[in-house]
């Protein structure tokens, strides 16, 4: 059992602090994940807000049968697609539109706190989407190829595919810094 | 950006709300289920009923049509009983049936007693003098009301009438 699954096993059985120790485990991943996607923090944010309160309410939905984090990421993915598909276009004051970029810069910052690896984030941001994704499993949330491919909804040889090719397209980007960092 | 311990707070609150409202949706439906069961049970058998009617017509007991019959035949209509089966006549025929036979008890006749052929029973509806069903049997030539003791000998033209105005709402 992973170290999530473990915490939540925990706080399933009484111990309240040990939701304390999965959020730290995993909240800010899952938030950083989802940004990928719906590009605003505060989304990403109350995207995984829902997702850990749906841990409280439906106590036994998760299985044990995967990882939890890969579980997240599953639920976060779906949703964070839902959210694109219904989105309302909101047109940002330009105040807003400045908090935001703090935030996001505040979120990468305390995310990717070795410079290497945020040159490395902003190289992949300009990867197609699922390239990026694959990618982001592999390097930044340590995923096997099959929890990748459970995420993704996608088959093992698909993702292996999709990381190959998004490394090929890293390496003409960052030259032969890439060939270090990947 | 909120702090961990904001949204930890955060996610707390909402799973209250959506702990809370489950509880209510489940108490509504605990509460609505037995009702609408209760509903459903009333209504069945008004149902049932209805769908007889509606089933025995269909199955033939429609309008000049034979067929076996119904526990309850519409409005207005005459009933005949042959040994070829039971006929359902439309209002206006059995208005036409009604006028005849009674008629034939009007006019009288002299005729004498034929050998007995085929039997019918003819059942017509409440009329505005008459508020209940009457019923008459058909018996060779003999003509008798039912619940009454007019019994009448028909002769061999009010037969002929008779069997002319069966023989038009008769298939």
């Amino acid at each position: 059992m992973d170290n999530g699954a473990v915490c939540y096993r925990r706080f399933l059985d009484g111990d309240d602090s040990a939701f304390d120790a999965l959020m730290k485990e995993l909240f800010h991943n899952l938030v950083f994940f989802i940004d990928q996607y719906v590009h605003d923090v505060h989304t990403a944010e109350d995207i995984a807000i829902d997702i850990f309160s749906d841990l409280i309410v439906h106590k036994h939905r998760y299985n044990f049968k995967v990882t939890l984090k890969t579980y997240l990421f599953m639920i976060g993915r779906s949703r964070a697609l839902d959210y694109i598909k219904h989105r309302r276009i909101l047109s940002l004051t330009p105040l807003e539109e400045a908090q935001e970029l703090a935030d996001q810069a505040l979120l990468e910052e305390d995310f990717l706190a070795d410079e290497q690896k945020r040159r490395l984030h902003r190289a992949i941001q300009t990867l197609p989407q699922e390239m990026q994704t694959a990618i982001y499993l592999v390097y930044f949330e340590d995923m096997t190829y099959e929890e990748t491919a459970r995420v993704m909804k996608k088959k093992k040889k698909q993702v292996d595919n999709l990381v190959y090719r998004a490394k090929k397209e890293l390496r003409i980007l960052l030259g032969k810094e890439g060939d270090m960092l990947l | 950006m909120r702090s961990l311990s904001q949204c930890r707070d955060e996610i707390f609150e909402r799973s209250e709300k959506r702990i809370r409202r489950r509880k209510r949706k489940m108490q509504i439906a605990a509460c609505t289920a037995p009702l609408c069961l209760c509903v459903v049970l009333l209504m069945l058998p008004g149902m049932r009923n209805s769908g007889s009617v509606e089933s025995s017509i269909e199955n033939g007991y429609a309008d000049g049509v034979a067929g076996v019959k119904p526990e309850s035949v519409p409005e207005q209509q005459a009933i005949i009983e042959s040994e070829d089966g039971i006929y359902l006549l439309p209002p206006e025929e059995a208005e036409k049936l009604s006028a005849l036979l009674e008629g034939f008890f009007r006019e009288g006749s002299g005729a004498e007693a034929q050998t007995p052929g085929e039997v019918f029973r003819i059942e017509l509806p409440p009329t505005f003098e008459k508020g209940e069903w009457t019923g008459y049997l058909l018996q060779g030539n003999c003509l008798e009301q039912e619940g009454t003791s007019r019994r009448i000998l028909l002769s061999q033209p009010q037969m002929e009438k008779l069997l002319r105005v069966m023989d038009e709402v008769l298939p």
